[in-house]
């Protein structure tokens, strides 16, 4: 009959379907073979959504162009794909109110359950003095009207929501004021720091972590004539000349922090996003290639080597059965 | 129009249901293969339409009905009964569907899904054909940025046809078989409301044992925004 022909073949279709691409694994892990061969850490896919704001179009000139910014952005970006393993790296220059908000949701909508994601901003910030209000500026701001600007209790709902979807999420902010993002919390390295047990312990507790480039003070734009800020200079710095394979947000920032306060009169700050479900794990980043070594090797020399293995290769521990959750798309039920 | 529809939360268990109704103007056109009469109807068809999710797991409710008027001057479908009216005045047929369904994303972006389905035309409450049976189908879905997603489904159903006549037993009177396929658009307004719109194209090969074959052929568009909202 050829009823009994038709459900045949769609049984057929759908056993095909459901056997080779349910077991396929859908995470990717990056694992060292080098430096640390035993270390087994469960990562997801590294995601970053990098924005540099140079050129401001405010009719009321009240917010200059930047120098530095997209360059800060850029570079920033380039070193997190090329350096880091970054596999999802979105650059944003100049970005208005609306294009940021909806990248940053954009972002958010690709977050998997063992990601780690990481938000940069470049560009002018602001402080209510009366409110004690901190803000974004983007480039379609007009003047002091701050209903323009992107406000940082949306900044942190954004995070917010990252987080609850994120292993680990670090939002660096170079803008003036940033500070202001902060709570008071802050952290601390823990005991054992450095050792193959402390990154596995941190990298698999939650962690929501921020890192400002200044408090409540302004902050430069650009440090020495190098096209970087200075918080951003000293940034790039650090993962630039960083060479060992695991490198903590806390340890980079601390780092940050004192080599910004040395030479310029700003003090960058570091903490966790308040009421987020910070766990004290860290982001870490994981270096794929040193690329300069202090000891003038050459850079082949001593490239550390990344395979790409699936999940279920023995050696990777996998801290969740699930798999990555789907995109949030509402769709009528299908009938025939 | 306003389809409540399910969506997907973030969160570790997943569960959403949507409530809603769904307006679709429907053609019904189809022929007789064996005398070549032809016959066709248009109505709005209203529907409510439920869904379910729980991680990659769905299942969902659709009940649609509408009434169809046909000119008896022309053919009209499945009337293999005696007992019909044949006299000039136009034929008024409830057309009824209900389709439970179960699905599984096999991939984020595809699933697929068994359609327990069941369709009634009524003539009078004299006399009803339902035709029942089990269907299965594959969807997919692509979104080109944050708020355009595209979608669509094809399938097919296996179905027996049954006849409730004045006088008579429920009785089988033959067997079908109907492919559908679909293909819509997503547009998405807020984090909670989507607005929606599909083309739904449905053929129909129904054999009575009275050695009738019909094919019929419905298409339909449908529009609808959408909410959502997690347990």
């Amino acid at each position: 009959m050829v009823s009994v022909k038709y459900l045949i073949l769609f049984t057929s279709i759908a056993i095909f379907l459901i056997s080779p691409v349910g077991a396929a694994s859908r995470g990717i892990s990056l694992e060292p073979i080098k430096k640390t061969p035993n270390l087994d850490l469960t990562i997801g896919t590294y995601r970053a959504l990098i924005i540099g704001n140079n050129k401001y179009k405010d009719p009321k000139k009240r917010w200059p162009s930047l120098k530095t910014a997209v360059n800060d952005a850029t570079a920033v970006a380039k070193i997190l794909r090329e350096n880091y393993g970054f596999a999802d790296v979105k650059l944003l220059e100049n970005a208005t109110r609306r294009q940021v908000l909806q990248a940053i949701n954009e972002l958010s909508s690709k977050v998997g359950p063992n990601d780690s994601v990481l938000l940069y901003y470049a560009g002018h910030g602001y402080l209510d003095s009366e409110t004690e209000r901190g803000y974004w500026v983007p480039t379609d701001a007009v003047g002091s009207d701050n209903s323009t600007f992107l406000r940082n209790s949306t900044i942190r709902d954004e995070l917010n929501v990252i987080a609850s979807r994120a292993r680990h999420t670090l939002l660096i902010s170079d803008s003036c004021f940033s500070g202001s993002l902060l709570s008071q919390s802050t952290r601390s390295i823990s005991p054992g720091f450095g050792d193959d047990r402390y990154y596995k312990k941190v990298a698999s507790k939650k962690s929501v972590q921020i890192v400002s480039a200044g408090g409540l003070e302004f902050v430069d734009d650009d440090y020495r004539s190098s096209g970087h800020s200075p918080f951003t200079y000293f940034l790039l710095n650090e993962l630039k000349y960083n060479d060992r394979t695991y490198l903590t947000a806390t340890e980079l920032s601390r780092n940050v922090e004192t080599a910004v306060s040395n030479n310029v009169d700003q003090k960058p700050q570091s903490g966790v996003l308040q009421g987020a479900g910070d766990e004290l794990g860290e982001f870490i980043f994981i270096k794929v290639r040193v690329a300069v070594d202090a000891q003038g090797i050459p850079k082949d020399k001593i490239k550390v080597d990344v395979r790409v293995v699936q999940d279920k290769e023995p050696g990777v521990k996998k801290s969740t059965p699930k798999k990555p959750k789907k995109r949030p798309i509402i769709l009528p039920v299908p009938t025939l | 129009m306003a389809v409540l529809s399910p969506g997907l939360s973030r969160a570790d268990v997943q569960i959403s249901i949507t409530p809603g109704v769904v307006l679709f103007p429907n053609t019904w056109s189809g022929e007789n293969k064996d005398t070549g009469e032809k016959f066709s109807s248009s109505a709005t068809n209203l529907g409510i339409n439920l869904k379910f999710q729980w991680r990659d797991l769905y299942t969902g409710i659709s009940v649609a009905g509408a009434e169809y008027e046909f000119n008896t001057k022309d053919y009209s479908p499945a009337r293999p009964s005696a007992i019909l009216p044949l006299k000039d005045d136009p034929i008024k047929i409830k057309r009824n569907e209900f389709d439970l369904l179960i699905g599984y994303y096999v991939w984020d972006m595809v699933s697929i899904f068994v359609d327990l389905r069941s369709k009634s035309l009524k003539w009078s409450d004299d006399y009803e054909i339902t035709y029942a049976g089990l269907g299965a189908g594959v969807t997919g879905h692509y979104s080109f940025s944050p708020k355009w997603t595209i979608f669509g489904s094809l399938g097919a159903s296996s179905l027996d046809i049954k006849s409730k006549e004045r006088g008579y037993n429920e009785r089988n009177i033959g067997d079908g078989v109907g492919t559908a396929a679909s293909f819509g658009v997503l547009y998405r307004l807020t984090r909670m409301l989507n607005f929606y719109s599909t083309f739904k194209s449905q053929r129909q090969e129904y054999r009575y044992d009275n050695n009738i074959t019909e094919i019929h052929d419905i298409n339909g568009i449908t529009i609808g925004f959408s909410t959502v909202f997690s347990l």
